[in-house]
């Protein structure tokens, strides 16, 4: 027999002994994974086994309330924990009492009084207290790291009695609530891992310590993690017993498992393949206002941008329409103003830039740049949609004479060079609540150069003092009013080119039932969600 | 004896070579614009808190006491803690090490079954269909992007074909198997659990084949080329001439000495199997080095980066080591 026959001979054996080797490693899989056909088998009513499937994009970073910035995070602790307060779900602002039962504030906007609800415990039988509340509070400012930059404002954390927390503020803030609802409320037997002063932040990491309906159960880097119910829970049981979470980077990975039926839900879809999604078969994309924005910083302390002129030239002349139409495919509308549709006591703005190129060649002019002058863009891949729109500015600067460089950069390194206003424009994204607070005051304070919020470098003593007053006004209305003003002088400045609003789209197997929007969509309510 | 002094002299010599990665690595990605405890401490942290967080981690120190820090404590078995997880950076090691040796062990195994074979068969085949379809396929192993080659086996054989899962170690709704290596394979195989080491194996196919076609590809082209020509050399000629089996000829004889330069080429190319299965682990979610060295990298957390690029480097030089010393093996004259 000649080699290659041999050959042929040997590796169909290995081949075929291969495959069935691979097609009988079935183990206890369910059903649906064996058999092979082009159609997911949905689980109906009365075959689901109680686990839904959540696939992440990345690798939560740290588990601890008090530490953890990233949104991935958050979707994990969210349910394993309570917080005073949050933002009611299938709204974009109203708050409700999740441990505490009702709180107010002081005259001079001083001191907020959270009053607990009684009945709520940890796992292990504790009751949620003010001192819980008190611990958590108190570890996050003394750890110093990530959200504790949000309450700088706290003077003193006080806990007359059980069921009663005072925050004492060294500054009026009006929306300080809100904020309440991104920090869990930690057990405080956590001190006993405590190691290295580290109140307890390296065992919450990789664990949890709530009074929330999941556990973690399991956790593995890179691979998946686990939330099952627990059974001692003081409340209501969740739908879904068990919560998986695989981390799955590659987004056509993502997306396969979700069409496939393998994911219930898929985060991390760019916003141009959930485009595209809309109408599959099976699946279901859940849209509401979103708080995503898309704008572009200019440098208002370098020339050009130095020149209100010129800045609003490049507002008038971007194309909002396009850009809407083109790369929202509608998912979206145009950012009018930084005071932004549905968020808190919102009103149709009375000027926004609409795209005008006779007005902005002229504005030009009158700017002293009759012929244009060009400028370098930085963009980093991850903001998603910045590619896009950049291109999109770039070809309607052309049509006045500004000629834009596009630079992609790393991301860290675009960051640092925005915190140190070592750039010209940049495009850039930011995702928040439904306050003003978050675009106005946080944008445009002057106070806030750089990374903080104000990456234009815009300075306006005006809209400064009028910011300050509305985020210390405790009457919505009257803050509203305050807020308007500010917008309306922002416009004519035009530190930025506000571009669009992106609605907040998080894509689903259609069996799945009992999802609520949130203006912040890593808050998802998985205790409600069943198949 | 004189084989054991050698080992002896390579394993020294690795020092100064991991010392001048260290530094190159230390260098290069301290020069990477982007500050760490920004990135740790979020956009809104004042100075007090991104100055906290730095003499945390020794960030407010001159570049070459970080260094000196760093290098003391490798020596004494630490590899630092992660800015990203706050975790020991050996944590994220252990997890990660295992997913990336199964993967490339299954890779190279594949490879290296394929392409012996394949590439003799070529050079004995020279211009046949056989020889071209062999150069054709072997293109396609060095030329077909992975993220692509890999999500189109995803779309066939998982999509359409539900033969194989999508990716990941194990199924995630069946429960982990006991962890003792940390290869799954190994570990199903100790716990006696045979249907989870045919479910770990299900899982290790599609992204096997996807890593370890390129490596085949690169031995199989190494292999007809250099049995070209060996089998043109006159010892061939005379073993023919003695009357010996062809079969003798080729595997004894001609693949014998076609294999000592292919050998580093296999080496090389097994060690960028495990520093270099980056794309490969993303489309198929394997949890490897690969996948911690690109969140390390995009989240500026230099001691992981540190430590990867340190394994990395290690594996390469004890490869090429063990090719050294399999040379010695196939071909005493080189003692």
């Amino acid at each position: 027999m000649s080699l290659g026959r041999t050959w042929l001979k040997n590796m169909a054996t290995l081949l075929v002994v291969g495959l069935l080797l691979a097609a009988c490693g079935s183990g206890t899989k369910p059903a649906a994974e064996q058999t092979p056909q082009t159609k997911p088998a949905e689980s109906t009513a009365a075959t689901w086994d109680g686990t839904l499937t959540i696939g992440l994009p990345s690798n939560p970073t740290t588990l601890d309330p008090r530490v953890t910035l990233d949104g991935i995070s958050r979707i994990v602790y969210y349910s394993a924990y309570e917080f005073l307060v949050i933002v009611k779900p299938g709204t974009t602002s109203e708050l409700v009492g999740d441990l505490a039962d009702k709180w107010s504030v002081s005259p001079d906007g001083l001191v907020w009084t959270f009053n607990l609800k009684s009945g709520h415990k940890f796992w292990d039988g504790t009751p949620v207290d003010s001192n819980a509340v008190k611990f958590t509070f108190d570890s996050m400012m003394k750890m110093n790291k990530g959200p504790a930059a949000d309450f700088r404002s706290i003077k003193e954390v006080q806990a007359p009695d059980a069921t009663t927390v005072k925050f004492v503020l060294s500054t009026p803030f009006a929306v300080f609530p809100v904020l309440l609802g991104d920090i869990g409320i930690i057990n405080p037997k956590v001190m006993e891992k405590a190691q290295n002063n580290d109140y307890g932040s390296t065992y919450l990491a990789t664990n949890l310590m709530g009074s929330g309906p999941y556990r973690l159960t399991e956790w593995k880097p890179n691979q998946q993690v686990v939330l099952e119910a627990v059974p001692e829970y003081w409340g209501t049981q969740p739908k879904a017993k068990k919560v998986i979470f695989p981390i799955l980077t590659e987004v056509s990975n993502l997306r396969l498992r979700l069409e496939k039926g393998d994911l219930d839900i898929a985060w991390g879809i760019p916003t141009d393949q959930l485009l595209t999604m809309f109408g599959q078969p099976g699946i279901r994309i859940a849209e509401s206002t979103g708080f995503d924005f898309i704008y572009v910083y200019l440098n208002n302390q370098k020339k050009p941008f130095d020149n209100v002129k010129v800045r609003q030239a490049l507002s008038y002349a971007t194309d909002y329409e396009v850009i809407v139409k083109e790369l929202l495919k509608g998912h979206g509308k145009q950012l009018k103003t930084p005071f932004a549709v549905g968020m808190e006591g919102y009103k149709e703005p009375t000027f926004s830039y609409a795209r005008n190129v006779a007005k902005a060649k002229q504005l030009l002019a009158e700017a002293g740049y009759p012929n244009g002058f060009t400028f370098t863009l930085l963009y980093a891949s991850p903001t998603v949609g910045a590619a896009q729109a950049a291109q999109v500015l770039q070809a309607n600067w052309a049509e006045i004479g500004v000629k834009v460089q596009l630079q992609e950069i790393a991301e860290a390194t675009r960051r640092e060079r925005v915190d140190k206003g070592d750039f010209e424009a940049s495009m850039g994204q930011w995702v928040k609540t439904a306050q003003p607070y978050w675009t106005l005051n946080v944008w445009h304070e002057s106070s806030r150069f750089g990374l903080a919020g104000d990456r234009s470098f815009y300075k306006n003593e005006q809209v400064d003092k009028l910011l300050a007053a509305a985020s210390a006004e405790m009457d919505l209305t009257k803050r509203s009013d305050l807020y308007r003003q500010a917008t309306d002088l922002i416009m004519q400045d035009a530190p930025y080119v506000y571009l669009y609003q992106r609605n907040s789209m998080l894509p689903m197997r259609e069996s799945v039932k009992g999802h609520l929007s949130n203006p912040v969509p890593y808050r998802m309510n998985i205790p409600d969600l069943y198949k | 004896m004189k084989r054991l002094r050698y080992l002896a002299w390579r394993l020294l010599v690795l020092i100064p070579v991991l010392i001048g990665v260290t530094l190159v690595t230390f260098g290069i990605s301290r020069s990477i614009k982007g500050d760490p405890a920004r990135i740790m401490a979020g956009d809104m942290a004042d100075e007090s808190t991104l100055a906290s967080i730095r003499r945390e981690f020794n960030l407010d120190k001159p570049l070459y006491v970080q260094y000196l820090t760093y290098v003391g404590n490798l020596t004494r078995g630490n590899l630092g803690i992660s800015y990203q997880s706050h975790r020991p950076v050996s944590e994220s090691l252990r997890a990660a090490m295992p997913a990336t040796l199964e993967l490339a062990f299954i890779a190279a195994l594949f490879g290296t079954l394929a392409a012996i074979p394949l590439g003799v068969l070529a050079a004995v085949k020279r211009n046949s269909w056989v020889d071209h379809l062999v150069r054709v396929t072997a293109v396609g192993g060095v030329s077909l992007p992975v993220f692509w080659f890999g999500v189109i086996l995803l779309v066939i054989f998982y999509r359409n074909l539900s033969w194989l899962p999508a990716g990941g170690r194990f199924d995630p709704r069946l429960a982990l198997p006991a962890s003792h290596t940390g290869l799954m394979l190994a570990d199903t195989l100790l716990a006696g659990d045979l249907a989870g080491f045919l479910i770990s194996l299900r899982h290790l196919l599609l992204p096997g084949f996807v890593l370890g076609y390129s490596y085949m590809a690169l031995v199989a082209r190494m292999v007809r080329s250099t049995m070209l020509e060996v089998l043109s050399q006159d010892f061939i000629r005379t073993a023919r001439g003695k009357g010996l089996a062809e079969r003798h000829v080729i595997y004894r004889h001609a693949l014998r000495n076609a294999m000592i330069p292919t050998l580093t080429v296999m080496g090389m190319g097994m060690a960028n199997l495990l520093g270099g299965a980056v794309l490969t682990e993303s489309v198929f979610a394997w949890p490897g080095l690969g996948k911690l060295s690109v969140d390390a990298t995009l989240y500026l957390d230099y001691p992981v980066i540190m430590a990867v690029t340190l394994i990395i480097t290690t594996s390469y030089v004890v490869i090429n080591l063990l090719v050294d010393l399999l040379y010695g093996i196939l071909n005493p004259r080189v003692n």
